[in-house]
């Protein structure tokens, strides 16, 4: 049954949201005249679109639902997943990392592999970007479906297949540009549709420091119960979130996942390509005021008899995910309903774009030209962008449809990041960073750390070995060992790496130059004061980084 | 490493005059448009409502945030509106 009913004035507000991200799509295709535009929106934006536009490629609803739901089941340890696992990441993006990305002039993560190693790492990753990057999109759009149908009581096949619809005409009319374009007028929905779900929230407990009173010290602090993970409600020592979150998990996803790494490539110049994560750091500290606060008042308040709140029931099961959903039909009148769906549609949607444009950019770039048509012109690979398009997302389709048949492929999402991100971010840092890294090193490292993280998680899966022997450590929730398998994944790929390149030959420095730290030239510009490089700002962001940890110790 | 560039612009600037009917307008103009349609409607459902209260009143309804929030969406967008209305990009 439906527990959100939507009037006249809240299907208006959906109708002004799909008329204005159409009409958008079909306005910027005037502006859409070659690849270069289609597939980095000309290289012409501001360090505040692309910075906005790299937050909300990850601020999908599918983030902020489940977010709300894990901190009602987690407490506050999911704020973890904004500040140590993000903020450090984003910087160490900004500060080290872009340089290479951007001064190379590449159109994609898997072509810096090329430049820094050779063709088969590239395609490797390549396909397996693709690939995980098709599943994610599939999976976003059954649970972009579950939940309209759950909650609105909409048809399963008219959700999936309006939004897919919607997502290939403005994505092929006009690739990157219109999903950066609507992934900032989704971010600015999403914060004007959920932010009075906190507000609220906060007044109907009494006040903040209430909230934080009311909730047991295991839900409401951020360290000070992680040296012992029975004293937590996400089960996992410091040693978990600091190596497996904070480092592999998070450097892994933000510094090398091409579906937020494109966005600040379509910057104008490097400053601005190196401003972007460091201003969506500030964003992205800021987030867990909407999903951090709406769970923990949907904790509050499910166990007060007198409130008459509860969270659904799915076959005896909570259904953690409707938390949110259940307070924006608690607090919103019609008309700021039709808001907060408009925020959730538009994250969903916004989320399929930003995985298509992706996706349609390593297929053309990184596997299309680069095994099956290498003397391609740029007006053929504009058209195979386009049909790049309409095929992921067709795929996504068939992926959304074995997702509702196979409904368990939901617990996989955490895990194919670890499969796909985790071993790729050891091979892009010794890349970077270490001149003697060979090619061949690079490809079997990358190989034994994706085969060795899908192995762990069909281990753990089926009951081979047994999870404390990852996480060492005698409890530990489904999210420990997640971090944990990130972290050996990791360090399998870093230590073949290493040892296999000890024993095979380097590529010549003359052919790494602007690809390894040591041999890049500096670049020269118009000098700017301190106050205004990247570098002042990446501190400010550290600083309050630091604050909010120590606040809410 | 870190001293390697300081303000460094790759795009040259476009040659004047020659993209006079190619000029796009910015995505804050869009942002603008949105909130201010979205926010109109929301503020005037809410008015209709305080003059005709519905049958189900929402927890916080005595608040009438349909009205103050449709308010201040019209006023960023109008705001976004105005300040873009002939600022162009590209």
């Amino acid at each position: 049954m439906p527990t959100i009913e939507l009037t006249f004035v809240d299907w208006l507000i959906i109708a002004v949201y799909f008329g204005f991200v159409l009409g958008i799509g079909i306005y910027l295709r005037r502006f859409t005249k070659n690849e270069e535009d289609f597939f980095l929106a000309g290289r012409k934006n501001s360090s505040w679109v692309a910075g906005l536009a790299f937050l909300s490629a990850n601020l999908g609803a599918l983030e902020l639902l489940g977010m709300t739901g894990n901190t009602f089941k987690y407490g506050m340890y999911v704020a973890h997943f904004y500040w140590i696992g993000a903020v450090p990441a984003m910087l160490f993006l900004g500060i080290y990392m872009m340089p290479f990305y951007y001064s190379s002039r590449i159109k994609s993560v898997p072509g810096y592999l090329k430049l820094r190693f050779d063709e088969k790492t590239r395609v490797l990753n390549g396909i397996a970007f693709a690939v995980m990057t098709l599943l994610v999109s599939g999976i976003n759009l059954y649970a972009m479906a579950l939940v309209l149908h759950t909650f609105l009581g909409w048809n399963w096949d008219i959700s999936m297949w309006a939004s897919a619809a919607t997502v290939a005409v403005y994505v092929t009319l006009s690739g990157l540009m219109s999903a950066i374009f609507t992934e900032i007028i989704q971010f600015f929905l999403i914060w004007f549709g959920l932010f009075l779900v906190s507000v609220f929230g906060i007044v109907e407990i009494g006040s903040l420091e209430e909230v934080f009173r009311r909730v047991p010290e295991a839900y409401s602090t951020l360290w000070s119960t992680s040296g012992d993970p029975s004293q937590n409600g996400m089960l996992i020592t410091w040693g978990g979130i600091a190596l497996g979150l904070g480092f592999v998990l998070s450097f892994g996803y933000w510094t090398t996942d091409f579906l937020v790494v494109q966005r600040a490539f379509s910057a104008k110049d490097l400053r601005s390509a190196r401003m972007t994560p460091i201003l969506a750091s500030f964003f992205k500290m800021a987030v867990p005021f909407l999903v951090i606060v709406t769970g923990l008042v949907a904790l509050i308040l499910s166990k007060d008899p007198k409130s008459g709140f509860a969270l659904l029931q799915d076959g005896g099961q909570i259904n953690y995910d409707s938390a949110l959903p259940l307070l924006i039909a608690r607090y919103y009148p019609s008309g700021l309903i039709g808001l907060g769906v408009t925020a959730l549609l538009a994250g969903f949607m916004a989320g399929q774009a930003g995985n298509i444009s992706a996706f349609n950019t390593v297929w053309t770039y990184d596997i299309y030209r680069a095994v099956i048509r290498k003397n391609a012109s740029d007006a053929h690979l504009l058209t195979m962008g386009r049909i790049a398009t309409v095929v992921g997302i067709l795929l996504s389709l068939v992926t959304a449809y074995w997702a509702k048949s196979f409904p368990s492929i939901m617990d996989y999402m955490q895990a194919i990041f670890s499969w796909v991100n985790a071993p790729l971010f050891a091979t892009m840092l010794l890349g970077m960073f270490v001149r003697w890294i060979t090619p061949a090193g690079a490809f079997w490292g990358l190989l034994a750390g994706m085969v060795s993280s899908v192995t762990m998680f069909l281990a753990v899966k089926f009951g081979w070995i047994n999870p404390a022997v990852m996480t060492m450590s005698p409890v530990a929730s489904e999210m420990a060992v997640n971090f944990w398998r990130a972290w050996w994944a990791w360090a399998i790929c870093f230590g073949s790496t290493v040892l296999i390149s000890l024993s095979t030959t380097p590529k010549p420095d003359g052919e790494l130059v602007g690809l390894v730290i040591g041999l890049t030239p500096e670049t020269s510009g118009v000098p700017v004061p301190f106050h205004k490089k990247p570098e002042f700002y990446a501190i400010l962001s550290l600083i309050v980084f630091v604050v909010l940890n120590i606040y809410f110790w | 490493m870190a001293k390697r560039e300081t303000h460094h612009t790759l795009s040259p600037p476009p040659a004047e005059g020659a993209v006079s009917e190619k000029k796009m307008k910015p995505i804050w103009y869009m942002v603008g448009l949105v909130l201010l349609s979205m926010g109109t409607i929301i503020f005037l459902a809410g008015i209709y409502y305080l003059v005709n209260p519905p049958p189900v009143r929402t927890t916080t309804a005595h608040l009438q945030p349909d009205i103050w929030w449709g308010a201040l969406m019209m006023a960023v967008g109008g705001f976004f509106v105005f300040t873009n209305r002939k600022a162009t990009v590209g």
